[in-house]
């Protein structure tokens, strides 16, 4: 599929040619991208201080590397550096999976959950921690429930191509099919094996190990380029079906590509993490409000502000709380009142 | 709470330490109901305890230095299954949402974990330590699992034979005349039971919207009644679902002399019960033979004897209300 | 101007009130066929459940009542107060759905999107953290009073700030706010065991166990705010021709918006409060309802009262029988009973959005 858009040079904008590619992006934007990669950096550097044993930053980093005292090996390579680094990831995926969908959609209100994929990944996970044996291959579980859903809404909404309206339709549907599953499961069974899977319902990076980080990071790598590449015709997609395809575009290929990227994103988070929804609503309007209309740059921008958003959500959840929560119900405490801000300052262009 | 400097981790359990033999005490080693044998060089001191193995332990004297477990809530409010433990003389190493919490394990600085189980056969499944948890806590300390199915009897024996181990004297005064208590109520529930054979009793948790009987031969305790007599009814439940769940308007599908109601939080009271369009015509309701049932039973002496009592006396005054 | 569909081939002005009754009249049959519907679903409700009773013993458990007979007693005791409510908050929250959709031009938009369950929800569940757990239906006034706080708290935001209320910034507010409501709702249910032992039944949306007294509490507030709805079909098919078009034909649509929206609000936290959170309904029942009227909302919002009282009702039966001798709430079932139907619908037809 060759994708060279033979486009005049914009001010402010650079372009990277190849012989089989032209990829152009905002100097702008990037600059933004490196501002917050590098909060994202100390964050991540002040997270790994804390905990039940007060660590200093230098403790930390020599620990990293494999000296000081086993205890403090242990907690930091063990216990801390999988969590942090799975929050991190988790943030940027969902934060990219909830613009892409809502790219496709052209709906502000759409998330990986109205496509479902929520939905089916808990029906699948609540199942199996209730009456499934060995858990841990529960993440198995949630994955294969997330992509069975997608695939499921996907071809119920095909009929000669896919229409906008048609696949939100279908999603709420089997959507709605879906978590009344998981509603039954909880309701069904007695409390004490109800429990746990209403506490997965709510999301949370509890046990994340480097099987977790490895999987999250080799998905992250192999989807981010693709959905940086796919953006740009997006904003073409977001003109309207019927000028698309006037210009000859692949549409349905391209939304393909789209959501198979943004269910792989959002599946692998699901499984590892259970359904953390707030950011993948709003990060990407969070990243529109400052650094504009989505395109590949502002991709990457809201992927990085997503792991801020996720991994400054879970240092509340563990430390700074009388009382130690699960991540996705934070990320809801720590976003709004930052996503109200922006949305009082902006202006009544969305 | 430790500091980093001062723990030595992984100074537990590994036979290859060289630290220097103690002269007293010696070798501590026992083995636990899924067939782990723990050895250690000195008898435990620190332990780290789940909340529903803490509470007969504590009835034996045990004191553990933490808690974890889903009821080890931050609150300080452990419920029934927290028995006698003060929480204010613990810390808490899980919660709701994170049974056990691997670094405040740590900070804790235990030298044995304990916890109970309900799959004794499954060497992985521990209750509050999830699969994908588990292999964060082992290098810690080392995990013992007590079993919570089978027969309540057997079971308490387990947490006196682990007490003894842990140091507790069993000739101790309070201790004595529990055993004393629990020992009396063994012995006299089965006259109980001979005398009011012809009742038939059934243990359920009845609430607003929602209406579940126990599958007797799944609980321990209720595995004790029947094995002393007591004539329990049996729902259509699968082996190993605990629960039958029935709706409001079946409520007379298990009819008996006697019902037990669970005393978890949000049940209906036994007033809410005669009132109750459906309940109301139970027989056991309408001849006021309802009585709370512990589901949180604790295994040690005290707990058993409490338990065996809070069955024996109401069955023994009670009547026929079914024919 | 004539809304009333496309006008026909032959030469006919689209102004004269017998074409508009010739093209009404299939509908105003449809309206007919599902008031009997109605009829039909509600004697299936009393006669079918989870207990096996006789037609004998459903019909003297209406008319001849003796409370010797526990058959007669489950009839009237307990079915006839849980059609009633069925049939009530379906059709509530059909109509609701329905105008929320007009007013904000969205296909995604149930009731929810303004925070109704999610504040009736955080309130209910601080009832039962603080208070206990008691019956369902002992906590009506405090659903009601979070869901109207947390809908007026979403419209405050989502018109602050330049630009004023418009529907997006409505829709981000109320998702926001339900977010962060539903952060807190999780944090009590995880602190208190009871709480979340009670609470999951609640979130699950049922009409079981509840008496007649909790829906007439809140009688006044579904009736009225329904019949308000009703009377609005024709300012919603002006909203639909976009805000400037509105406006241009003198409509006040910042004052309309509001309107439609206290009264769904209205609507929804009382449906809310009696039988917890019913999201399919209002979410669906609309499309059901344009696929057979087409577009216009005079036409909608009727056939949107009836078919959400049919699809709430028979989800109801349908829970009752599916895992005798257990229930099903009807929150789970409706979308097993709506949804293929929707998903049906969405593949015959382009959708109007």
């Amino acid at each position: 599929m060759a994708r060279t858009f033979n486009a005049p040079s914009r001010p402010g904008h650079r372009t990277v040619r190849a012989s089989w590619f032209a990829f152009r992006f905002n100097v702008r934007v990037l600059a933004f991208v490196a501002v917050a990669a590098l909060a994202l950096t100390l964050l991540t550097l002040w997270a790994m201080t804390l905990g039940s044993l007060p660590l200093s930053f230098s403790e930390v980093m020599r620990a990293t590397v494999g000296q000081g005292s086993d205890d403090t090996q242990f907690v930091v390579r063990t216990l801390r550096l999988p969590r942090v680094l799975s929050a991190v990831l988790i943030g940027i995926s969902l934060a990219i999976a909830g613009a892409i969908f809502q790219g496709i959609a052209r709906n502000p209100l759409v998330s990986p959950d109205i496509i479902g994929i929520n939905s089916g990944a808990t029906v699948c996970a609540v199942t199996w921690i209730i009456v499934g044996s060995n858990q841990a291959l529960l993440p198995l579980a949630a994955f294969a429930g997330a992509i069975v859903t997608a695939a499921a809404i996907y071809g119920l909404s095909w009929n000669n191509g896919i229409s906008t309206n048609r696949l939100i339709l279908v999603g709420i549907g089997v959507g709605a099919v879906v978590s009344s599953g998981s509603t039954y499961m909880i309701v069904r069974f007695p409390i004490e094996q109800a429990r746990p899977a209403i506490v997965w319902t709510m999301g949370s990076i509890y046990g994340s190990d480097w099987a977790d980080v490895i999987l999250l990071g080799g998905v992250l790598a192999v989807m981010t380029p693709l959905a940086v590449f796919l953006m740009a015709p997006l904003r073409v997609l977001q003109i309207g079906d019927v000028v698309t395809r006037s210009l000859g575009l692949s549409l349905e290929r391209t939304r393909l590509s789209l959501m198979v990227v943004g269910c792989a994103l959002a599946g692998t988070s699901v499984a590892i993490a259970g359904p953390i929804g707030f950011v993948a609503l709003m990060v990407p309007h969070m990243a529109r409000m400052i650094a504009g209309p989505q395109s590949g740059s502002v991709l990457l921008f809201t992927g990085v502000l997503g792991g801020i958003m996720l991994l400054a959500s879970d240092v509340v959840a563990q430390h700074l709380l009388p009382v130690s929560l699960p991540v996705g119900v934070v990320t809801a405490a720590v976003g709004a009142p930052y996503f109200l801000f922006l949305l009082y300052r902006s202006n009544t262009r969305m | 709470m430790g500091t980093a400097a001062g723990l030595a981790l992984l100074r537990h359990g590994v036979a290859q330490e060289s630290a220097p033999a103690t002269p007293a005490g010696g070798a501590w080693t026992f083995t636990d109901d899924k067939g782990v044998t723990v050895t250690l060089d000195a008898p435990p001191e620190r332990l780290v305890i789940d909340v529903n193995a803490a509470a007969p332990l504590w009835d034996f004297g045990i004191r553990p230095v933490a808690v974890f477990g889903w009821n080890a809530t931050e609150t300080g409010d452990f419920g029934d299954a927290g028995g006698n433990i003060d929480p204010s003389t613990v810390e808490i190493v899980g919660n709701t949402s994170e049974p056990i919490q691997p670094e405040k394990v740590v900070a804790a600085d235990p030298d044995l974990i304990i916890t109970i189980t309900w799959t004794p056969d499954d060497p992985d499944d521990y209750w509050s330590i999830a699969p994908e948890i588990l292999p964060q806590v082992k290098p810690i300390a080392p995990i013992i699992a007590l079993s919570a199915t089978g027969s309540a009897d057997v079971n308490t024996e387990r947490f006196a034979e682990l007490a003894v181990a842990l140091g507790t004297d069993l000739s101790a005064p309070e201790i004595v005349a529990e055993k004393e208590r629990y020992d009396a109520a063994l012995a006299e529930f089965p006259t109980v039971t001979e005398e009011k054979s012809d009742l038939s009793v059934v243990f359920m948790y009845i609430g607003p919207e929602e209406i579940y009987v126990a599958n007797a031969p799944d609980w321990a305790d209720l595995n004790l009644y029947a094995s002393l007599g007591l004539n329990i009814v049996k729902p259509d439940a699968e082996e190993g679902s605990f629960w039958e769940q029935l709706s409001l308007e079946q409520a007379l599908k298990y009819p008996s002399d006697v019902l037990f109601n669970s005393t978890r939080p949000g049940n209906l009271t036994v007033d809410d019960l005669k009132e109750h369009p459906t309940f109301g015509q139970h027989p056991a309701i309408q001849a006021g033979q309802v009585f709370p049932w512990n589901q949180d039973f604790i295994m040690s002496y005290r707990g058993m004897a409490d338990a065996l009592e809070s069955i024996m006396n109401p069955v023994s005054e009670s009547t026929d209300a079914t024919s | 101007m004539s809304l009333v569909g496309t006008p026909s081939s032959i030469a006919e002005s689209p102004n004269d009130p017998i074409i508009g009754w010739r093209r009404a009249s299939p509908r105003m049959l449809g309206l007919m066929l599902g008031i009997m519907a109605i009829c039909v679903v509600a004697m299936m409700s009393l006669r079918l459940g989870s207990l096996e009773l006789s037609t004998t013993d459903a019909w003297n458990g209406l008319f001849h009542y003796s409370a010797d007979s526990y058959e007669q007693t489950v009839v009237r005791k307990l079915r006839l107060p849980r059609t009633i409510i069925a049939l009530a908050v379906g059709g509530a929250l059909g109509v609701a759905g329905a105008v929320m959709q007009g007013v904000t031009r969205n296909p995604l938009a149930g009731p929810s999107i303004l925070g109704v369950s999610s504040g009736a929800s955080f309130a209910i569940t601080t009832a039962i953290f603080f208070l206990g757990r008691t019956a369902p239906g002992e906590y009506v006034w405090f659903a009601f009073a979070g869901a109207l706080g947390a809908s007026a708290l979403v419209f405050m935001i989502g018109g602050a700030g330049r630009g004023g209320t418009t529907p997006i910034k409505l829709a981000l507010a109320g998702v926001v706010i339900s977010a962060l409501l539903g952060a807190w709702t999780s944090t009590l249910l995880l602190l208190n065991e009871e709480t979340m032992d009670a609470v999951r039944f609640w979130l699950a949306g049922s009409v079981a166990g509840r008496e007649l007294d909790t829906l007439w509490s809140v009688s006044p507030f579904l009736l009225g705010g329904t019949l308000g709805c009703l009377l609005l079909g024709h300012q919603l098919n002006v909203l639909s021709m976009g805000d400037d078009s509105a406006r241009a034909l003198g409509m006040h649509t910042t004052r309309t918006r509001l309107i439609a929206s206290t009264l769904v609000v209205l609507i929804t936290g009382a449906a809310v409060s009696v039988a917890g959170p019913i999201g399919f309904i209002g979410l669906a029942t609309p499309h059901i309802a344009r696929s057979i009227v087409g577009p216009d909302y005079r036409w909608i919002l009727p056939y949107s009262l009836i078919i959400g009282a049919i699809v709430l009702t028979a989800a109801d039966v349908a829970g009752r029988l599916l895992t005798k001798p257990a229930e099903l709430q009807v929150g789970i079932v409706t979308a097993l009973v709506g949804a293929p139907f929707l998903i049906w619908l969405a593949r015959q037809r382009s959708v109007a959005s």
